[in-house]
């Protein structure tokens, strides 16, 4: 019993680490709060239903094509919408409430276009289940664990070690600088959408395996989640993302299997408000050094 | 032909008209000072060539280019560097990060490793520093840092925002020190001052700054001992 619950929170905790590195990789660049990430979450599950089940294509082209449409989109919504409200000179409120438009325009497009019960998705990946004791990991849970491990390392290794990541982190600490240096900033910041976006679509399309199924509430219920996660971790920082995701997933599934699951969703409130009060700055979070 | 030609440069924020129809010029390997008080319009001006702002009339030509309105990653690959006013490093990137930065346009390695080299050999704290986040440098060390940064590809221009600001006055000799080997280097240099009397110490010709206009331009030698900028800059 105890192991399975670690597997399965390995599993919802993987997910969410990937949703908040994303959603964290966007607040870092531009201090926004990005409400239509969990759009971006569902919207992959739907392209995956849309080519797996009505097409007929194969698994993983359906899946590399949902994680590619999904990060277009949220290109597209940087370049088109948020790059000319930053042109505008707007506060990032307005951006932030256009991102909540996106989120609107995606999830109910999706209920018009699809209905709004919910859909299957296919949930055998053609790896074996591993048994080890009593426990069992199932192929989605391995395929789950070993895909987020190796995108989290790929997006550190972004991140810290590449031009593109360092253009991204001067950009938060300093994006006037960061254009005296010569960073395209705009165009820096619509590939941190991309990346964002896409890993809320692999996200999206691995959890919707996970459960077999996608319907548009889950929009609602990740979306508190990576607030839960990001503020846990430290707003802002990429590992603390990651932490924070792996945490609340952890929690609530503890929470579920021992105590009760009529608390589950609630479990995430409860952790922004009392971090909020005790600790604003999350796990891993920095305050702001200001220097003069 | 100059390097630097700003023809009848006007800015402004909304209702504020913060440079007012500026001209000035830099001929290569010139070092040239743009004095002014607070507000009077010289970062606005500094922003503008490097197109963090944008002009709202009059002209910018750089290298025998018309950059005016240029993104400002196109104009920083053209060859020229700021070192911003208040140093504006990147806090929570160590010291060679930093540096690296400066040389982000840069396309060879080697102009990186180079620079890097070149950063620790004029200013030897900063290879002691290296490691260290550049946010907790004090203010000495993050100007030098600042200024190390911007000259990380060799530009043809460079531009130097109040150097000297907020800095103890040893520290400020250096700085001024540092100036004079730079333009030995073959960098143009363009210094925006409140020390006039260092500033003009070590650079070529100067223009004099108020609300937004140039009141009065000429050799640094004879702005030394024009009784108008003795009077405001010079105190007497």
């Amino acid at each position: 019993m105890f192991l399975q619950q670690v597997f399965n929170g390995l599993t919802i905790g993987m997910t969410y680490a990937l949703v908040a590195v994303g959603f964290s990789m966007v607040y870092g660049v531009l201090e926004l709060a990005n409400f239509a990430n969990g759009a971006f979450y569902i919207l992959a599950p739907y392209i995956l239903f849309l080519m797996f089940s009505s097409m007929s294509w194969g698994l993983l082209p359906a899946i590399i094509l949902a994680i590619i449409v999904t990060g277009v989109v949220g290109a597209l919504m940087d370049h088109f919408i948020l790059a000319t409200i930053r042109k505008n000179k707007a506060p990032v409120s307005s951006s932030m409430v256009a991102t909540l438009g996106v989120s609107t325009v995606i999830t109910n497009g999706l209920i018009a276009i699809f209905g709004s019960d919910t859909k299957p998705i296919p949930s055998n990946v053609g790896i074996d289940s591993i048994h080890i004791s009593t426990a069992i990991l199932t192929g989605t849970q391995v395929l789950i664990i070993i895909a987020a491990v190796i995108i989290m390392v790929v997006l550190s290794l972004i991140v810290y070690k590449t031009k593109l990541g360092s253009a991204m982190r001067s950009i938060a600490q300093n994006g006037t600088a960061a254009r005296m240096m010569g960073v395209n900033v705009n165009s820096i910041i619509t590939i941190t959408f991309f990346i964002g976006s896409a890993c809320a679509a692999i996200a999206g399309a691995m959890t919707s395996m996970y459960y077999g199924s996608v319907d548009t509430m889950l929009y609602f219920s990740v979306s508190v989640k990576t607030f839960a996660s990001v503020i846990l971790g430290g707003i802002g920082s990429v590992p603390g993302a990651m932490l924070g995701g792996m945490l609340i997933g952890m929690l609530e599934t503890f929470i579920t299997g021992y105590v009760t699951s009529a608390y589950r969703d609630t479990i995430s409130f409860m952790i922004i408000i009392v971090l909020l009060i005790v600790r604003p700055t999350g796990l891993l979070g920095q305050k702001k050094i200001t220097k003069v | 032909m100059p390097l630097l030609q700003v023809t009848d440069l006007h800015v402004s924020y909304g209702a504020i008209k913060a440079v007012q129809g500026i001209s000035f010029y830099l001929n290569e390997g010139e070092v040239v000072t743009l004095l002014g008080a607070n507000g009077a319009g010289k970062s606005t001006t500094m922003n503008t060539i490097i197109g963090i702002v944008k002009a709202s009339q009059g002209k910018i030509e750089f290298d025998g280019q018309d950059i005016t309105g240029m993104p400002s990653h196109q104009i920083i690959k053209r060859g020229i560097a700021l070192s911003p006013e208040g140093r504006q490093v990147f806090p929570r990137m160590s010291v060679t990060e930093n540096l690296k930065m400066g040389a982000y346009t840069a396309k060879d390695s080697k102009v990186v490793v180079k620079g890097i080299q070149q950063a620790f050999d004029l200013f030897p704290i900063l290879k002691e520093r290296q490691n260290q986040l550049a946010g907790t440098l004090s203010g000495g060390e993050q100007q030098m840092l600042a200024v190390a940064r911007a000259l990380m590809t060799d530009p043809k221009l460079l531009i130097l925002d109040e150097p000297s600001l907020g800095l103890a006055p040893i520290i400020v000799k250096d700085i001024f020190a540092l100036i004079t080997k730079i333009s030995q280097m073959g960098i143009t240099v363009l210094l925006v001052e409140q020390n006039a009397r260092m500033a003009l110490g070590v650079s070529d010709r100067g223009y004099v700054l108020e609300t937004g206009k140039i009141v009065i331009e000429g050799r640094s030698d004879d702005l030394l001992v024009n009784p108008e900028v003795r009077n405001a800059y010079l105190g007497g």
